[in-house]
């Protein structure tokens, strides 16, 4: 890396060389028989250099690519981003890594597969299944020219289980993903054996307004507009929202939503972020108030804020590096009054409990608005589960909805945001969504 | 990158394919004032597959030298497969495929792509109305060459350019979103004298400010060439790309060549071979030629997209549509350029034929999942006792797959294919995805509204 960064200065005043090497495996298990098993082991380097007021990106997979420099400075010549200043702040330990992870092998995770598809088989051996398991295995090193030279270890597993219904589509599922290696409780699959069950019932709504619980992996297709409003680069560019508003009450006090990178083992764990600048736990609503933006280092300075760490070399659809760190998410965590998921189910009279949607993609992603394809979702009547609602739309706007939170439920999932996870949230009770039926 | 520095390393055992990859990619990204960005991505690396076992084990490499550590890798992987499966329908091909642009991107320096884009900004941004601007302009180059032990040698260049935009036009609270696309093809020449299209975007995104928004619930709707090449992509398209009826019985069931899908006029054609569109290739990444199949002749289902071990389960030809994103992906069933055939109907009639409806213009992004698909759309027009009448906005859609196509009533007289394409399936997004369609009458078509 030093080699790299040594080739960099002598074309320009300050560098950072960002180098990601990793390893994955996946295995998935459908129907019983296992389908292609995958590996991976890959390097990504980026190179950003300042030269005056300016700043240059290229990347590659080697550090001995000899036209990365050259690269580097047509961007820097060509592009009006402003350089922004490298941290030399050292980073304090996370854990963001577990040797347990790293060490199972293809053959384990075939192993962990077979057994989970047993346990599913066992309680119901006429319900088809679908799962897999991904696992990663990431060392980040960072080193920059203000003498920040640091790496951390990242490990991930994650898991998804699914039902087949029986003209062969996807029926219900759970998703699980976290640094280490977790169990799966009998509850969990008890749990989705029951709503593949219930899928059997196939009920259509009309249009009406209705309490709506959207579960822990579903507020992710929310969270991504939350995370529209409070992007530092959505703030400086005036299409935000909330931009202006921090200290306002903007949704319910029975909401905090804050962003830990810290977080132990959590899906986006880092010590640092792909800028340097060391994780961090940001509340971004505490109680419904707008307490902080998440911003880069350079929307830091403009806004007279702290960097948040949430610098990622990702885009919305790809892990890879292809641009230079843009704001997303680390481990964002839902929580506030909490209520038993039993309970909150219990106590609605009318309503739809939400575990799957489509669309999450589409629409003013920013300004809040959405406009989801119910893909799995269940009418509670009287506190009881009745049965699968059939090709329904929930729409409205975040600004509305986050207002009216009623409860939070206690059971932590995985939210997705579309390809990927973005932190923990457990299920959340509107009192109201605009539902549209037949 | 030279064939024999990987052809060695090829198991014989079995049957055993490489990928590997030159990958560059250039984008340039600009704000609602300013190019803000030029990124420059360079990428070599390879992907290895074996089938010794009871299915394939994939294993993907950046560091060349790793070559022999990733078939061993694959090769145990797939012998953690049970059984012992081969491939009944594999192609051969020894060939060279060069592109040939009339104007190549790759000539031309970033200072007058930079410039070319910056002056579609300054046109767009000129309307006090537009608020908010994200453009783009992208160039991938791929020399990909494709190995396996069963003789073929495959080197292929594939080169997509084209620019995109983002516009966001606002009046006191209220915004609007469309989006715009050119190129999608190998030549810069795509991508001039565009001023005309901004203008009439630019438009549209500030006349959208004035539209009225619609009550949620059943329409009868038309949709343009966009839309409906969106609908068939989301709606059917997916459906028909064969990895999803491997070991899954009751869904090759669903899917038996011959089902009646439609009305006797309606056609779905997809077409790799059809030059100058973003789907277009010759050889796909497991060097299988490309062929058109016809998925839907005259309503009923007569074809699908295969790779080589779909083809190979459903005792069928391949197809020539198994393709990943980039070397670190493992190639899988993708569209290339799906489109509805014309049919017979003119807008006219098709317009004049609905008393209470929509049409729809503008896609915007769809999803779908199993039997049921989801789709936005950029704006529309109410359709009253025959006639176009007020413009609306905030419209999704949503339907049953078999339902809607079932509820298809009328196809229009010709066929428009879409600038920008792009699909995300199992992780990776391909920007090389073409849809078209002729307009279509769709009734009863679920609508979200405010």
């Amino acid at each position: 890396m030093q080699n790299l960064l040594n080739r960099a200065l002598k074309v320009a005043d300050a560098g950072e060389v960002y180098k990601r090497d990793v390893k994955t495996a996946s295995v998935s298990l459908k129907m019983g028989k296992l389908k292609d098993i995958q590996g991976e082991k890959k390097r990504e380097v980026s190179l950003r250099i300042n030269k005056g007021d300016r700043m240059g990106f290229a990347v590659s997979n080697s550090l001995e690519d000899e036209t990365i420099v050259e690269r580097a400075l047509v961007a820097l010549e060509n592009q009006e981003s402003k350089a922004a200043e490298f941290p030399s702040e050292s980073p304090r330990m996370v854990f963001s890594y577990s040797q347990e992870v790293e060490k199972l092998t293809t053959k384990d995770l075939t192993v962990m597969v077979y057994k989970l598809h047993d346990r599913l088989n066992r309680k119901a051996p006429d319900v088809p299944t679908a799962i897999s398991i991904h696992k990663t295995i990431k060392r980040v090193a960072l080193k920059n020219s203000s003498g920040f030279y640091e790496s951390y270890d990242y490990s991930n597993l994650s898991i998804s289980l699914g039902t087949i219904t029986e003209k062969g589509f996807m029926g219900a599922s759970k998703e699980f993903s976290s640094g280490k290696v977790t169990e799966i409780t009998d509850r969990e699959l008890d749990y989705l054996l029951e709503m593949h069950k219930l899928g059997r019932t196939q009920i259509t709504l009309e249009n009406e307004r209705l309490p709506v619980i959207f579960s822990g992996k579903v507020m992710g297709a929310l969270m991504l507009r939350v995370l529209g409003g409070v992007h530092g680069g959505n703030v400086l560019k005036g299409v935000s929202p909330v931009k202006n508003r921090i200290g306002e009450q903007v949704f319910s006090e029975k909401l905090t939503i804050r962003d830990d990178g810290k977080m132990n083992f959590g899906v986006n764990t880092c010590l640092f972020d792909d800028e340097g600048t060391p994780a961090k736990n940001t509340i971004i609503y505490d109680k419904g108030k707008l307490k902080s933006y998440l911003v880069n280092r350079d929307q830091a300075k403009k806004l007279g804020q702290e960097p948040t760490g949430n610098a990622i070399k990702r885009s919305l659809f790809s892990k890879e590096i292809e641009d230079k760190p843009s704001v997303f998410d680390t481990n964002l965590i839902i929580e506030g009054e909490n209520r038993e998921d039993e309970l909150m189910i219990k106590g609605v009279k009318r309503g739809i409990l939400i575990t799957g949607v489509m669309g999450a993609h589409t629409g003013n992603i920013n300004q809040g608005d959405f406009s989801l394809n119910i893909s799995s979702g269940y009418l509670i009547e009287e506190g009881e589960l009745k049965g699968q609602v059939k090709g329904a739309m929930v729409s409205g706007n975040i600004y509305e909805l986050f207002k009216n939170v009623e409860a939070i439920g206690m059971r932590y999932e995985v939210m997705r945001s579309i390809f990927y996870h973005m932190g923990y949230s457990p299920m959340v009770l509107f009192s109201e969504a605009s539902i549209v039926g037949k | 990158m030279e064939i024999k520095n990987f052809k060695y390393a090829l198991p014989k055992e079995g049957f055993s394919d490489i990928r590997y990859q030159e990958y560059k990619n250039t984008l340039i990204k600009g704000t609602k004032e300013k190019i803000d960005e030029v990124s420059m991505i360079r990428k070599n690396g390879g992907n290895v597959r074996v089938l010794k076992g009871g299915g394939f084990g994939n294993y993907a490499f950046t560091d060349p030298a790793d070559v022999e550590m990733a078939f061993r890798e694959a090769t145990i992987a797939s012998e953690l497969n049970p059984g012992k499966e081969t491939l009944k329908r594999v192609e051969f091909h020894r060939e060279h495929i060069r592109v040939s642009p009339e104007k190549d991107p790759r000539s031309i320096s970033v200072k007058e792509k930079k410039d070319l884009l910056q002056k579609y900004i300054d046109l767009i941004m000129d309307n006090s109305k537009i608020v908010d601007l994200e453009s783009q302009y992208y160039e991938q180059f791929t020399d990909t060459i494709i190995l396996n032990n069963q003789g073929t040698e495959i080197r292929q260049e594939e080169l997509i350019c084209g620019m995109s935009f983002r516009m966001t036009s606002k009046e006191g609270t209220l915004t609007q979103m469309t989006r715009l696309s050119f190129g999608g093809t190998e030549s810069f020449d795509e991508l001039l004298n565009k001023e005309q299209e901004v203008k009439e975007k630019v438009k549209q995104t500030v006349d959208l400010l004035h539209a009225k928004t619609i009550s949620g619930g059943n329409y009868d709707v038309i949709l343009d060439s966009d839309v409906g090449g969106l609908f068939i992509h989301e709606a059917f398209g997916h459906l028909s790309e064969s990895d999803n009826l491997i070991g899954n019985q009751t869904l090759a069931e669903t899917m038996e060549l011959g089902t009646k899908f439609a009305m006797k006029d309606f056609n779905v054609i997809d077409d790799p071979t059809k030059k100058g569109h973003p789907g277009s290739y010759v050889f796909d990444h497991e060097g299988t030629k490309a062929k058109k199949v016809s998925l839907i002749t005259d309503g009923n289902l007569t074809g699908r997209l295969h790779s080589m071990e779909s083809a190979s389960y459903m005792d069928e030809d391949p197809t020539g549509h198994a393709r990943a994103k980039n070397f670190g992906f493992t190639p899988i069933v993708r569209m290339g350029n799906i489109y509805i055939d014309k049919g017979t109907s003119t807008l006219e009639q098709m317009i004049q034929s609905i008393d209470d409806g929509l049409y729809l213009f503008g896609s915007a992004g769809g999803q779908t999942s199993g039997e049921t698909f989801t789709f936005a759309v950029q704006g529309g027009y109410r359709i009253e006792n025959g006639r176009i009448t007020d413009m609306v906005r905030d419209i999704s859609l949503t339907g049953h797959l078999f339902t809607t196509l079932k509820n298809i009533e009328m196809v229009g007289n010709y066929v428009e294919f879409s600038k920008a394409g792009g699909c995300g399936k199992a992780g990776q997004i391909l920007i090389q995805s073409g849809k078209g369609s002729a307009p279509i009458k769709i009734k009863n078509m679920g609508i979200g509204g405010q």
